[in-house]
């Protein structure tokens, strides 16, 4: 169906320029749009279609096509603030989609919601030291009716109720889940076994049709490829369609949104961007909604210095890009006698959520999630590193027999766990590396809290417990180690009633400018238990609910 | 005395030249064949290679079908690996940015194998039935990471780079490429769809 979107001229202002297309943006958008508001959203990457997404893993793992190409977009990265950052060789630090849709494209599509003690933790538990512990501004009862619109509006396959640990909800999912394989059924057995409570993965990627969109064909390739069924529910399925429709929004694609602009009232005027022709471009707004990501946030914020905002626009509190929380992840993997073929279809399709809230008899703070998956195709499994067991050879006879019985008899159980809020774990400008367009490099600063690491062997050694206990033939755990992979940019522009502590209050307003909100992964103030995207979209539609009610009565 | 000892790679060294021409020896008509590939490389128009030499070409051959072997089933020289990697290597391919570190990477390789032979050489024109030997004294070098990811690569890329040839790579690992499937996905779970209704 052919939808006729609107293009706004730059002079003039528009009601809202949103910048990133991806989880919180594309709601943002549906939400802003369909509410009567003129908007414009600003991505830096090319609006790609269904048709375009291809089983191609050399080009979209290692050619790195979907995530901004390594020579365009250096990163740097250390482990702490006394080192000198150095230029990341091949896959980058800071994961994230460059395209319509952000990397709601390519993600996975794990979609709990988080419970109701990830609200509150900071009180029940008590302070920790060297962190930034704190509770949200608000709670998971304000925030459920928004998880439910995500589980409709999104689309999410679950069993409400399948989780005895699960946070009260006031409807069911639309779909049921998706078929279990080979590596739920047997986490199933053995976490029973174990006495643990195992439930259906909630995806938010369709098992029956909906909202006109298709069901999962189970190719399999969802963990960093777009969906060309349309049966993952990105924001380009499933809420940016909904946005064009209305006639009032309008995606730019190619947009490198490099400052934003005040006016001598310290109020956002306008966003200064690069086109597809790498021309400077500046739309004039009434107001601007940043959801580009913790990272692509930290650097627009940092780049618009101005006299009123010197340390960088919305920084008094000198908090923005601090706080990373990228959830950890550990590896322990299992081998059968009979195939189990988990390269087809959904990555995850069974969780256990006994190992959730954190427990003072572990004798450190965190909490986490496990689930049993696949996430290798062909040449992710057979490079060093990859699927193989640890010890496995990495040539000769023995490497290619053991890739042979391997690759269709192997599962892993995946540990997901917090991360604690560290101040000096950050993204910021690096100060010598520049970007293909000559504005400084992200730069990441990360090392994990103890109790996060402790929390990643706890979950590892739950992890290898269940394999022995499901009947693996085999069983190898990949040792612990530091993060150096980030997809979840968590908290660097953290949510806060206390402005001399937080970027932005409880309803997503930048405390330093009225005009001015910030709605993504940024906005956490605790990292949850390693699923964030469908708290971020459950974040932005109330966002977006009360962005539109603040511009109606004159507020902004 | 334990410094009475030498170390790991001078006792390689000192037994490689020590042994040298007797391997020559021994080795001669699977020496000829390694060159005779080498010259066949060589002897191509100029043209069919984009971003290899032949050395490098004829080098890489003889390390990935280390790496992934021809036995009863086919390997990386089957698959077509040395061809894959001239073609995604050259400049303006997906990934030429690879390009040079992979150069750079056989180099070291080379050089790694020179030490260990104790006189310059390549990998090529080490005789067959050292070349296993060779690999292994050059293993933890940081260069193998490179030479071996391309050879996964182009052993298990989609054929429409020039790799996994007649999808040998795939049948080896047991992939099918139908990307559409249908529960039962594996062995365990062949009885838990009975009340998925549809799946």
């Amino acid at each position: 169906m052919m939808v006729h979107t609107p293009r706004y001229p730059t002079n003039k202002p528009v009601d809202f320029v949103v910048i990133g297309s991806g989880a919180a943006g594309g709601v943002i958008a549906k939400e802003l749009s369909t509410a009567g508001f003129h908007v414009v959203v600003l991505e830096q990457g090319p609006y790609l279609h269904q048709r375009d997404f291809k089983h191609d893993e050399l080009a979209c793992i290692f050619g790195l096509e979907n995530i901004g190409g390594p020579t365009k977009h250096p990163q740097t990265f250390r482990r702490s603030e006394s080192e000198k950052a150095e230029v990341a060789k091949g896959i980058p630090p800071l994961i994230y989609m460059h395209a319509v849709g952000g990397s709601s494209v390519h993600f996975t599509a794990n979609y709990w919601r988080f419970h109701e003690i990830d609200f509150v933790e900071r009180s029940k538990w008590g302070p920790i030291a060297g962190t930034g512990f704190a509770d949200w501004p608000i709670t998971y009862q304000e925030l459920e009716p928004y998880y439910t619109k995500v589980d409709w509006e999104i689309g999410v396959s679950g069993l409400a109720g399948a989780s005895p640990f699960d946070p009260p909800r006031t409807k069911p999912y639309p779909v049921p889940p998706l078929p279990v394989k080979s590596s739920g059924v047997l986490l199933e057995q053995g976490a029973k076994k174990l006495g643990l409570h195992p439930f259906p993965a909630p995806m938010a990627i369709l098992s029956h049709p909906h909202n006109g969109r298709n069901a999962c064909h189970h190719c399999g390739f969802c963990i960093l490829f777009g969906c060309e069924y349309g049966a993952k529910s990105s924001s380009l399925a499933s809420v940016i369609p909904v946005a064009e429709k209305t006639g009032r929004c309008e995606i730019r694609p190619n947009s490198t949104v490099h400052r934003i602009e005040v006016d001598k009232r310290g109020r956002v005027s306008q966003v200064v961007y690069w086109d597809v022709d790498r021309k400077e471009q500046a739309q004039r707004a009434k107001a601007v909604v940043l959801c580009a990501n913790g990272a692509e946030d930290t650097r627009l914020l940092l780049l618009s210095t101005s006299s009123q905002f010197p340390q960088g626009l919305a920084n008094s509190s000198g908090k923005v890009g601090r706080y990373l929380m990228p959830n950890g992840l550990t590896y322990a993997g299992g081998l059968w006698d009979q195939p189990l073929n988990e390269y087809k279809s959904v990555q995850v399709t069974r969780l256990v959520h006994d190992f959730y809230d954190a427990d003072p008899k572990r004798g450190f703070y965190g909490g986490g999630g496990i689930d049993a998956r696949f996430q290798y195709f062909p040449i992710l499994y057979s490079i060093a590193g990859g699927g193989l067991p640890p010890d496995a050879p990495l040539w000769g006879r023995e490497y290619k027999r053991m890739l042979a019985e391997y690759y269709t008899r192997t599962m892993y159980i995946n540990g997901h766990t917090t991360s604690l809020p560290v101040e000096t774990n950050s993204i910021s400008l690096d100060p010598e590396v520049k970007d293909a367009w000559g504005r400084p490099a992200l730069r990441c600063t990360y090392a994990d809290h103890p109790n996060d690491l402790a929390m990643m062997q706890f979950l590892q050694d739950r992890g290898m417990e269940i394999l022995e206990a499901a009947g693996a033939k085999r069983r190898w755990a990949y040792p612990v180690t530091e993060t150096t992979l980030i997809a979840h940019m968590l908290g660097t522009c953290r949510m806060g009633n206390d402005p001399r502590e937080s970027v932005v209050d409880r309803f997503h307003r930048a405390h330093d400018v009225p005009n001015l909100f910030i709605c993504d992964g940024s906005s956490f103030v605790t990292s949850g238990r390693g699923q964030p995207t469908m708290t971020i979209q459950a974040l932005a539609f109330r966002a977006g609910e009360h962005i539109a009610r603040f511009a109606k009565r004159g507020e902004i | 005395m334990l410094s009475d000892i030498p170390s790991r790679r001078e006792f390689l060294s000192s037994t490689a030249v020590a042994f040298g021409s007797v391997w020559l020896a021994a080795n001669l008509p699977a020496l000829e064949a390694a060159g005779r590939y080498a010259a066949s490389m060589a002897g191509r128009p100029h043209a069919s290679f984009d971003f290899l030499t032949p050395e490098e070409a004829a080098d890489f051959d003889a390390i990935s079908a280390l790496i992934i072997p021809t036995d009863e089933t086919p390997g990386a020289r089957e698959a077509g690996v040395v061809h894959f990697a001239d073609r995604v290597l050259a400049p303006n391919s997906l990934l030429s940015h690879m390009g040079e570190p992979f150069r750079g990477s056989l180099a070291e390789l080379n050089a790694g194998v020179s030490r260990y032979v104790g006189g310059s050489t390549r990998f090529a024109k080490i005789p067959l039935d050292r070349q296993e030997a060779a690999l292994h004294s050059v293993e933890n070098l940081p260069g193998f990471g490179l030479v071996h990811m391309l050879t996964v690569m182009g052993m298990f890329c989609n054929p429409s780079y020039g790799g996994n040839q007649g999808k040998v790579g795939w049948a080896l690992l047991g992939f099918e490429d139908t990307y559409v499937y249908q529960p039962p996905f594996g062995y365990y779970d062949r009885d838990a769809h009975a009340s998925d209704g549809q799946g």
